[in-house]
C-alpha cells in the first residue's frame, strides 16, 4: 500500500475533517432526538402496572357508571385491580388572605370569593385513592394519561365516600398538587384551594394534604395550556363538574392478573371488553406501543432521514476532494507505478486515506453532537416546559453511527480510487 | 418570412458574442477549463439553497396556512372561558352563555354578529346493529353560524330553516319545552360518507353509550368542517344540544365568536371587557382573532427553529466545500496571476477579477437551487398533504412567496460572498515570483 498522506495539503484535509465533524455531528443529535423521545415514552409504559385501558374515544367523559363497573371488573377474575379515572380542565382559585377553619364544605355550596384570589387553569384529575394504589409502582409514580405523577405524600381516605352517599355527604375536600404550583402559590399542607365553576365563580374548597411531581416545568408550551395539575377524590371532581349524573368517567385503568398477560389471552380479553363497552377504546399495553412507535415513526424517520442525508453529503464531499487530490498527483502515480508498485497498492492507499479523513471526521463530530444534542435537548424542555429526557445519546448508537459513515467512506473513495489506478496505467508515462 | 439562412448567422453570431463575454468576464479560471471542480461548486450552492428553499417554505406555508383558515372562519373576537388556552377552547366550558352576549351586546361596541356554540360528544349507531360510534357535536345558532365560515354548507338545508325554537322560548320565558325540539341535524362530509348517511335519513343521538337522554334526529343537510379536528361530527341547534346534555339549566356554551363591521371596536371591546364594567368577566376572556393567530404561531414555531438548525449546518458544510475546491483552483491559477502581475495588472484587479468570477459560478448553483427547490416544495406540497392527516383541507404545508425567496437571496449572500472571498483572499496573498519559481520547478 503506498503511504498515507494526509498532511501534505493540511488546510484542505483540515476543511475535509471540519466538513465531516459538523455533518456527522448532526447525525448523532438528530439521531439522538429521535432515540430520545421513543425511549422516554417507552419507558414511561414499560414499568407501569398498567396493562389494559378502557377509554373515551373523544375527551369528553363516556364511561358511565364507572365505580360499580370497575369494581365488577376486579371481580370477574381476569384482573388484579382497576380503577376509574376523570381527566378534566378546570379553574383554580388561590388565596394568601384565605384561612377556612373548616374548608370543607358538606355538600358543596357557593360563597364569595376572598378579595385577592389568583385563578388558574389546571389539569384536574379524580380517582379512587384505594383503587388507585395498585396502580401505584415501586418507585412511587402513578402513570395517568401519559404523565407520570411521583408521589410525595398520598390521601388518608382510601374510600370515595362523597360517590358512596350519592354525592350527599362524605366530601373530604383533600388535594394533592403538583409541586411547582404549589411553589409558585407557596402553598402548605392545610392551605385552601378553591374550585372555580363555569360562572366564574367559587363553588367549593380544597385542603392541600400533599404534593407531586410531575415534568411539567412551570414554562414553555406546557404552562400555556394548564398551569399545573391537581388530584381530588373521584365523586367529588364529579360532582363539582356536573359529571355525578351517571358517575362518568374518562377511563378505566386495568392491571391483568399474573396469568392472563400472556399475548392470546389479553387479545381475548380485549375482544371481550370491547362487547362489554362498545363505542369506548379498549386498548393493551402493547397496542400502546404499537400506536406509539406509529406516533413517533414519523418524527424518528425524518430525523435519521436529514442527519443520514447530510452525512452523504460530508462524504460525497470528500470524494470529491479525493478526486481532486488523484488528478493533482497524476505524476505520483504514473511513477509510482512505473517502480513497480502495484495497482492494488494504489487503490488501497487512495481508500485509506479517504478512511482516515472520515474516521477523524466522525470522531472529531462527536463533539459537535453532544454539543448538539445537549443544546437540542434544552430548547425542546424550555421550548415545552416539559422535563423529560428529549434526548438520548447511547454508546452503541454512536459505534453503529461511525460504523455506517465509514463504509459510506469507503464505497464513495472507491470512485477516486479507481480514477488514481487507471491514472497509473504504465502506457500512459508513454 | 424570415429567410432561416439569416437566423441561423444570427444565432451563430449570439453564441460567440456570448462565448466572447465568457471569456472575458472569466479572464483568470474560466469554468470550462476544470469542468469537474467547477459543478462541484455548483452543486454545493445548489444543494444549500435547494434545501434552504425546501425548508423556509415549511416555515411560510405553515404560518400563511394557518392565518389563511383563522381568517376563513371570519371572527374578529373569540369569547372563551376565563385564564384557558385558546387551542383547548373544547375542554372547558362556561355557564350563563347569553347573559354575557347581552351584556356585549349592551356594551359601548355592540359586535354586528354573535354566534354562541357549544362543543361536546354524542353518540349515534349509524347502521342500527349494535356498533356505537362517538361524534363531535356542535351546538350552534342556526341564523347566526353561518355568516362565519367555519362550516360550509354542502348538501340539502342549513338549520336555519328548523331554527331553535326550543332555544328562543327558554330565552323568553325560561321554560324548557320538549315539544319545541325539531330534531334536525347537519352530519359531516365524512360521517354522511363514511358511515352511508343520506339526506332525510332519522339518526338516534344518545348523551351515553348506554341509558342516558336520546333524541331522534333527521339529517337536513351535510356540512365541511375548515378546521376539521376531528371528521365525524354533527351540527345541531344549540339549545336542543344544551337539552340533551342537561346543559340548558346553566346556558353552557364553550366559545361565542363576534365580528364587527367596524374592526375597531373589536379592540375597543376587548379592552372594554377588562375595565371592570363586564357582566361576565370572571367566566370568559375575550380574545382578538391576532391573540389566537400569536398561539397557534408560538406552537408551530418548533418548526422554524429545526428549519434554522437544518439550514445553518447545510450552508456551513457547503461552505467548507466550496472553500477547499476555490482554495486548490486559485493556487492552480498562480501562473497565470504571475503572469498578469508581471505585465502590469494590481493586486487589487486580480483580486477583484478572482471575486468575480467565483461569485458568478455561484450564483448560477444559486439559481439552480432555487429552481430545484421550487420543484421539490412543489412535489412535497403534492405528495405530503395525503400524509397529514387532520389539517384543514386547503391547508398548505409549503409556501413559496416573496419573504421566502428574500430569505434564499439573504442566505445566498453569505455562501456567494465566501466562496468569492476564500480565493480573492488566497491571491492577495500570493508571490507572483515565488508562483512562477513553483511553476518552473
Amino acid at each position: 500500500m503506498i503511504p498515507v498522506k494526509p498532511h501534505r495539503r493540511p488546510g484542505r484535509t483540515l476543511l475535509s475533517v471540519l466538513s465531516l465533524a459538523v455533518s456527522f455531528g448532526m447525525l448523532v443529535s438528530l439521531i439522538s432526538v429521535s432515540q430520545g423521545i421513543e425511549g422516554a415514552a417507552e419507558g414511561k409504559l414499560g414499568d407501569q402496572p398498567r396493562d389494559m385501558i378502557i377509554s373515551s374515544q373523544g375527551i369528553d367523559p363516556s364511561i358511565d357508571h364507572s365505580h360499580s363497573r370497575s369494581e365488577k371488573l376486579q371481580d370477574d377474575g381476569n384482573f388484579s385491580a382497576s380503577m376509574p379515572v376523570l381527566t378534566l380542565v378546570g379553574r383554580l382559585g388561590f388565596s394568601s388572605k384565605a384561612s377556612l377553619s373548616d374548608p370543607f364544605i358538606h355538600p358543596p355550596e357557593r360563597f364569595s370569593a376572598p378579595g385577592d384570589l389568583r385563578t388558574e387553569t389546571a389539569g384536574l384529575v379524580g380517582l379512587v385513592p384505594g383503587m388507585a394504589e395498585p396502580f401505584i409502582s415501586e418507585e412511587d409514580s402513578l402513570l395517568i394519561r401519559n404523565e407520570l405523577f411521583r408521589y410525595h405524600d398520598w390521601f388518608e381516605e382510601p374510600e370515595d365516600p362523597f360517590h358512596r352517599s350519592n354525592y350527599t355527604t362524605g366530601f373530604t375536600g383533600s388535594m394533592l398538587i403538583e409541586d411547582r404550583m404549589a411553589d409558585r402559590y407557596h402553598l402548605e399542607k392545610g392551605d385552601p384551594v378553591f374550585f372555580i365553576d363555569r360562572s366564574g365563580e367559587v363553588s367549593a374548597s380544597f385542603r392541600v394534604i400533599g404534593t407531586f411531581g410531575t415534568s411539567l416545568m412551570g414554562d414553555g408550551l406546557s404552562s400555556d395550556l394548564v398551569g399545573g395539575i391537581a388530584i381530588v377524590h373521584l365523586g367529588e371532581l364529579q360532582y363539582l363538574t356536573g359529571n355525578h349524573h351517571g358517575d362518568m368517567a374518562t377511563a378505566i385503568y386495568l392491571d391483568l392478573e399474573e396469568d392472563r398477560k400472556d399475548r392470546e389471552t389479553q387479545k381475548e380479553i380485549a375482544i371481550s371488553l370491547e362487547r362489554q363497552f362498545p363505542g369506548l377504546q379498549v386498548t393493551s399495553k402493547e397496542m400502546r406501543l404499537y400506536r406509539l412507535e406509529d406516533e413517533i415513526a414519523v418524527l424518528s424517520v425524518f430525523s435519521v432521514v436529514v442527519g443520514a442525508v447530510t452525512v452523504v453529503i460530508g462524504l460525497f464531499f470528500l470524494s470529491s476532494i479525493m478526486m481532486m487530490s488523484v488528478e493533482e498527483r497524476r505524476r505520483e502515480m504514473m511513477i509510482l507505478r512505473a517502480i513497480g508498485i502495484s495497482r492494488r497498492s494504489i487503490f488501497m492507499g487512495v481508500i485509506a486515506e479517504a478512511l482516515l479523513v472520515a474516521s477523524i471526521g466522525s470522531v472529531l463530530g462527536l463533539v459537535p453532537g453532544f454539543l448538539g444534542t445537549g443544546l437540542l435537548d434544552s430548547y425542546m424542555r424550555s421550548f415545552y416546559g416539559v422535563d423529560i429526557p428529549f434526548t438520548e445519546v447511547s454508546p452503541p448508537t454512536i459505534i453503529i453511527s461511525i460504523a455506517l459513515t465509514l463504509l459510506c467512506a469507503f464505497v464513495f473513495s472507491i470512485i477516486p480510487a479507481v480514477r488514481a489506478v487507471s491514472i497509473g496505467r504504465l502506457r500512459d508515462l508513454a | 418570412m424570415h429567410d432561416p439562412g439569416r437566423i441561423f448567422l444570427f444565432l451563430l453570431k449570439t453564441v460567440n458574442s456570448a462565448e466572447n463575454i465568457l471569456r472575458k468576464v472569466f479572464l483568470l479560471s474560466p469554468p470550462w477549463r476544470t469542468p469537474f471542480r467547477s459543478s462541484l461548486i455548483v452543486i454545493a450552492v445548489a444543494s444549500s439553497m435547494m434545501l434552504a428553499t425546501v425548508m423556509l417554505s415549511l416555515g411560510e406555508g405553515v404560518r400563511t396556512s394557518t392565518r389563511d383558515t383563522i381568517d376563513r372562519i371570519g371572527a374578529d373576537v373569540y369569547v372563551v372561558p376565563k385564564d384557558l388556552n385558546p387551542l383547548l377552547v373544547n375542554l372547558h366550558r362556561f355557564d350563563q352563555g347569553t347573559e354575557i352576549i347581552n351584556a356585549l351586546e349592551r356594551s359601548p361596541y355592540p359586535p354586528t354578529l354573535t354566534s354562541p356554540r357549544l362543543r361536546d360528544s354524542l353518540f349515534i349507531d349509524p347502521e342500527g346493529d349494535g356498533d356505537i360510534i362517538e361524534v363531535s357535536a356542535f351546538g350552534i345558532d342556526p341564523a347566526s353560524e353561518f355568516g362565519f365560515g367555519q362550516f360550509e354548507h354542502l348538501e340539502g338545508e342549513t338549520l336555519e330553516v328548523s331554527g331553535d325554537p326550543l332555544r328562543e322560548e327558554f330565552i323568553l320565558s325560561g321554560v324548557v319545552d320538549p315539544s319545541l325540539l325539531t330534531g334536525m341535524v347537519m352530519v359531516s362530509e365524512e360521517l354522511a360518507g363514511g358511515r352511508d348517511i343520506g339526506l332525510g335519513d332519522t339518526i338516534e343521538v344518545t348523551t351515553r353509550i348506554t341509558g342516558g337522554r336520546a333524541l331522534s334526529c333527521v339529517v337536513a343537510g351535510t356540512f365541511s368542517n375548515i378546521l376539521a379536528v376531528r371528521s365525524e361530527g354533527l351540527l345541531m341547534p344549540l339549545g336542543e344540544l344544551q337539552y340533551i346534555k342537561d346543559l340548558l339549566g346553566n346556558d353552557t356554551m364553550t366559545e361565542i365568536l363576534l365580528s364587527f363591521d367596524d374592526g375597531e371596536n373589536a379592540a375597543s371591546l376587548i379592552e372594554w371587557s377588562r375595565g371592570g364594567d363586564f357582566w361576565g368577566e370572571n367566566a370568559v376572556d375575550l380574545l382578538s382573532r391576532e391573540d389566537i393567530l400569536g398561539e397557534l404561531y408560538r406552537f408551530t414555531s418548533i418548526i422554524g427553529g429545526f428549519s434554522a438548525l437544518v439550514i445553518t449546518v447545510s450552508i456551513s458544510v457547503s461552505l467548507i466545500f466550496i472553500s477547499v475546491v476555490l482554495m486548490t483552483s486559485t493556487k492552480e491559477s498562480g501562473e497565470v496571476i504571475s503572469m498578469l502581475r508581471a505585465i502590469g495588472f494590481s493586486r487589487l484587479s486580480i483580486v477583484r477579477q478572482v471575486f468575480l468570477e467565483s461569485m458568478f459560478v455561484s450564483a448560477i448553483g444559486g439559481v439552480l437551487g432555487l429552481l430545484l427547490g421550487l420543484a421539490a416544495v412543489g412535489y412535497l406540497g403534492d405528495h405530503l398533504g395525503s400524509f397529514a392527516n387532520g389539517l384543514p383541507p386547503g391547508f398548505e404545508l409549503f409556501v413559496v412567496d416573496g419573504s421566502v425567496l428574500l430569505l434564499v437571496l439573504v442566505l445566498f449572500i453569505p455562501i456567494a460572498m465566501g466562496s468569492g472571498m476564500v480565493p480573492a483572499l488566497i491571491t492577495s496573498r500570493m508571490r507572483p515570483v515565488e508562483s512562477l519559481r513553483g511553476e518552473m520547478r
